[in-house]
C-alpha cells in the first residue's frame, strides 16, 4: 500500500551478487543521507536482499516518479552492479495497478525498457560470471570436473534462453515473441 | 458464479478447449508464480555447483525439476485464458522439453560422495 501523501511507488530491481555486503551498504547509506535532506522528493523506504545475496530490491515513495529518480541517478551510476536493473514504477494503490518499467543502462543511463525487446528483459547474469566449483580437481581428474561444468553451463545458457520468453509473457501477455 | 467452470457440471457439448473465465487477480497471481519460478532456477544450477556436495547437487536439482514442471503446467492456464498466444506457449514448452534434456545429463553427472543426508532423503 502506498502511504499518502504519494501516489507512485518505485522497485528497483537488480542482480547483487557478491558475497561483500559492503558496496550494498554503502549504496543504502547513500540513499539514506541523500533523502534526509530538505529538498528531497518522495522517500527512500529501504531494501531488501536475498540470502544468498543473488538479488535485491530498493524501494520508494513519492509523488513524482521521475524527478525522485533524477535525484537517485548520481548515486545508482557510482554501483556498478546497478547496471541492468530494473525500475518499476507503479501508480495508484493497488499493486496490480499500471507499471511503467525502466531499465539502467550499461553506462548507467536510465531507459524506458521496450516490452518487445526481450535481449533487455532478463536480468539473469551470463554463466561467466557464475561461481564454479571451489573443489580442486585432483590430478588427472580435471576431465569430468570441466565435463560437469560445460553440463551446467548448458544448462544454465538454455534456462537464460527460456527466462527470456516467460519474462516476456509474465511483464506483458498478448504479444508475440520473436523467433530468432 | 464467479465465471469457473464447474467441471462436474459441465454441460456435454462443451469441450475442453473452450474458453475458461478466471478472475484477474488469479491470472495475475499465476503469471508472477511463473516468474518466481523462473528466476529460482539459475542460483540454483550455479548454487549447485559451486559446492560439489552431492547432497546440494541433488536437492537444488529436485527444486529445479519443480520450478521447471509448474511452469510448464502453468502454460495451460496461460492459454486457457488468453494470457499468451499458442506459439509462444508452445515455444516455451519446446525449450522446457530441451531443458528436460539438458537436466538429465547433468544429473546423470552427479556422483555419491562420503556424506551422508541427515534428512535421509538423498
Amino acid at each position: 500500500m502506498i502511504p499518502a501523501p504519494f501516489n507512485y511507488a518505485i522497485i528497483v530491481e537488480f542482480r547483487y551478487g557478491q558475497i561483500d555486503d559492503v558496496p550494498f551498504d554503502q549504496l543504502c547509506n547513500a540513499l539514506h543521507n541523500r533523502w534526509e535532506a530538505s529538498d528531497a522528493i518522495g522517500k527512500f523506504d529501504g531494501h531488501e536482499t536475498a540470502m544468498d545475496n543473488f538479488d535485491a530490491r530498493l524501494f520508494f515513495y513519492t509523488p513524482q516518479p521521475q524527478e525522485t529518480l533524477a535525484m537517485a541517478d548520481p548515486i545508482f551510476k557510482d554501483f556498478h552492479f546497478l547496471r541492468g536493473a530494473k525500475i518499476y514504477i507503479r501508480h495508484g494503490e493497488s499493486e496490480h495497478s499500471f507499471t511503467e518499467t525502466e531499465i539502467i543502462k550499461p553506462d548507467g543511463e536510465r531507459v524506458a525498457l521496450s516490452m518487445l525487446d526481450e535481449h533487455q528483459i532478463s536480468t539473469i547474469p551470463d554463466w561467466g560470471s557464475r561461481r564454479q566449483s571451489f573443489k580442486k580437481a585432483e590430478a588427472g581428474e580435471e576431465w569430468k570436473y570441466s565435463l560437469k561444468n560445460e553440463r551446467a553451463e548448458k544448462l544454465y545458457n538454455k534456462w537464460k534462453e527460456i527466462d527470456y520468453i516467460i519474462t516476456a509473457i509474465c511483464i506483458s501477455g498478448n504479444f508475440r515473441i520473436r523467433q530468432t | 458464479m464467479n465465471g469457473l467452470v464447474d467441471i462436474n457440471n459441465k454441460d456435454e457439448h462443451e469441450t475442453d478447449d473452450e474458453h475458461i473465465d478466471l478472475p484477474p487477480e488469479m491470472i495475475i497471481w499465476q503469471r508472477e508464480e511463473m516468474f518466481r519460478n523462473s528466476i529460482i532456477i539459475p542460483p540454483k544450477i550455479s548454487g549447485a555447483e559451486a559446492g560439489d556436495l552431492y547432497i546440494i547437487r541433488m536437492e537444488n536439482a529436485a527444486i529445479i525439476r519443480k520450478a521447471a514442471n509448474d511452469i510448464y503446467v502453468d502454460c495451460n492456464m496461460l492459454l486457457e485464458d488468453n494470457v499468451a498466444h499458442e506459439q509462444d506457449i508452445e515455444l516455451l514448452r519446446s525449450e522446457i522439453e530441451q531443458f528436460r534434456e539438458y537436466f538429465i545429463e547433468w544429473v546423470a553427472g552427479f556422483e555419491k560422495d562420503e556424506y551422508s543426508d541427515e534428512w535421509g532423503l538423498f
